[in-house]
């Protein structure tokens, strides 16, 4: 009953958002003028904004919340722990790092080919990294320590971009940090079948691991003796989380929070951490958030006519619930 | 069936206990006693097959454990641990429903005889009115009896369990090891480490004790053991009354 009620409540305030995202923006639209550009668009300059702009940038948010979001639970599964994300395990800062190295060492980001080397860029910088861990998870036998090996990855990278920036151009370094203040915005319809295609496939992917991952919650001792290959399970939720990321961070730059907040927020609202219900709830409130953070980056009232970078909005939106996260441990039973 | 052939356990060559050697048959109640760090954890590791021994081999129903898949092994052993990871907010039925993985694949769902199968392990343990309490709000007796329920609902004729007592108090003991009893009469190798002696022993059919000077283990019936002394071997500041089933202290001083 309260999973069915989650469902409900979420589908519907997307059902609501997706359609007022449409008006939200520079040039404030009707419904009726949305759905006018939707279906016949005989207003050439209402059905640029909606179908070539807004649309695309909607769909991208959905796409990379939920993206996000499920890498954030596979990682706090996968590791055991409350505090693991995207952002946080080096994967982002790998995409980075490719990204700098492309736009500060190759020459930029401008044309179809600057964007293919961003994009190619991003996904080898997270791959390397994600290479990294899984060689050292074979020696490494701890959750804890290549967690905590993760994490120092994220602080090399990010040395080397610092490096490379103080080495760069203005103009080099001024093109990455644009980059990587993060944008739904900059996926084009021609752009968007790929990042889906590529994003469907990792989720689907990530519910082959549904009972692995119920198992891990119990420990890894208790996942062996159920017969789940711990090893086996923690490349492949290796895998797949940093491809997730990697895939958003090559197409909308570095986002952090989501990955690190939407789990919380799922298994709060549905008093579980059974992976059959939080990991679908997971990528339906990550989608949320992501339209959330998408129509409040480019509301008039706060963007006067451009478009708040949507790092500035997701910790504004994530920091309280891991406030309330750390302050409710006690009362939150997936902690014990 | 499970037995231990000539085994040396230990780890990163350092040998814990050598030339181990037990059989643990249906409808036995075994139990494995030591002090602190005399190696039976690093034995039960051993045992089932989390650690490879140093030398000799470990033959379950006929085959080397080690020739066994994950998923092989998990429908001829479960093992019951103590420590508490997360999963507060799963059920017991959720987390006893867990017992059947290794008889499913990654996408089936619980046909009704799993289902049927969990309810009567749940059922097997007295928690019925709690099955769908989340594990977080168990005592930690109730939380040992849905781990032992996992461990039943999983199927297998040997069940191992690391101090299934700890963290309880004396009915909760009690409680656990007549659940225990009950196990191995129903046909169920029972293997079990423990610091609670006397109810342990009381229920035990044989007894495996480490003695600490030797590092070699004494297996046999319960009455063999405690006639040769064994029980006086592992914890030399002790000496084992048998007529009260327990430990006297020789001296406070």
């Amino acid at each position: 009953m309260r999973t069915a009620t989650v469902y409900i409540i979420i589908t519907a305030l997307i059902a609501l958002l997706l359609p007022l995202g449409l008006t939200v923006g520079g040039v404030e639209l009707s419904l009726a003028t949305v759905a006018d550009a939707l279906t016949d668009g005989s207003d050439p300059v209402a059905r640029y904004i909606v179908v070539e702009n807004r649309l695309p940038a909607l769909l991208t948010a959905l796409i990379a919340g939920a993206a996000l979001s499920v890498a954030g639970l596979l990682m706090q599964t996968c590791f055991n722990n409350p505090l693991a994300g995207p952002s946080i395990m080096g994967i982002s800062s790998g995409s980075s790092l490719g990204v700098a190295l492309v736009i500060m060492l190759v020459g930029g980001a401008a044309g179809l080919w600057g964007n293919v080397a961003v994009i190619a860029g991003a996904l080898a910088g997270a791959l390397a990294v994600l290479a990294l861990l899984s060689l050292v998870s074979l020696v490494v036998r701890s959750a804890d320590a290549l967690f905590i090996v993760g994490i120092l990855l994220g602080y090399l990278a990010s040395s080397v971009i610092t490096l490379l920036s103080f080495f760069s151009t203005d103009s080099a370094v001024h093109s990455y940090v644009v980059w990587g203040l993060g944008t739904f915005a900059s996926v084009g319809l021609e752009r968007l079948p790929a990042l889906a295609i590529l994003s469907a496939l990792l989720l689907a992917g990530s519910a082959l691991y549904i009972r692995s991952l119920n198992a891990m919650l119990m420990g890894e001792r208790f996942a062996a003796n159920v017969g789940i290959s711990v090893r086996r399970v923690r490349t492949g939720l290796l895998f797949l989380s940093g491809a997730l990321t990697a895939v958003v961070t090559a197409w909308c730059g570095p986002i952090g929070f989501i990955g690190l907040v939407v789990p919380h927020v799922a298994r709060i609202a549905l008093h579980s951490s059974n992976h059959a219900k939080v990991l679908p709830v997971t990528a339906l409130c990550g989608a949320l958030t992501g339209l959330l953070c998408q129509i409040i980056s480019v509301a008039p009232m706060l963007s006067k006519g451009g478009a708040i970078p949507i790092n500035a909005i997701t910790p504004v939106l994530g920091v309280p619930v891991i406030i309330y996260v750390l302050l409710n441990r006690r009362r939150l039973l997936y902690f014990s | 069936m499970i037995t231990a052939e000539h085994i040396d356990a230990g780890y990163s060559g350092n040998t814990v206990l050598r030339d181990v050697n037990f059989t643990l048959s249906p409808g036995s109640l075994n139990v494995l006693i030591g002090a602190n760090g005399s190696g039976k954890s690093t034995l039960l590791r051993t045992i089932t097959g989390a650690a490879a021994p140093l030398a000799g081999r470990i033959l379950l129903d006929g085959k080397d454990i080690s020739s066994y898949g994950r998923r092989e092994l998990a429908r001829r052993l479960a093992v019951v641990f103590t420590d508490r990871n997360g999963g507060g907010d799963l059920t017991v039925e959720e987390c006893v429903a867990m017992g059947r993985y290794a008889y499913n694949g990654p996408f089936s769902r619980n046909s009704d005889s799993d289902k049927a199968l969990v309810a009567k392990a749940i059922a097997d343990v007295g928690l019925v009115d709690k099955a769908h309490r989340h594990l977080g709000t168990l005592s930690d007796g109730e939380r040992q009896k849905a781990m032992i329920a996992r461990a039943l609902a999983q199927q297998t004729p040997l069940i191992i369990l690391d101090e299934p007592s700890a963290f309880l108090d004396v009915a909760g003991r009690q409680d656990i090891m007549r659940l225990l009893r009950q196990l191995a009469d129903s046909g169920h190798a029972v293997l079990i480490s423990t610091h609670d002696i006397a109810p342990a022993i009381a229920a035990a059919d044989n007894l495996m004790v480490v003695d600490p000077a030797s590092r070699t283990l004494c297996c046999g019936s319960k009455a063999d053991v405690i006639a040769k002394g064994a029980l006086d071997r592992a914890f030399p500041s002790l000496s084992f009354d048998a007529s009260r089933g327990d430990f006297v202290y020789r001296s406070l001083s």
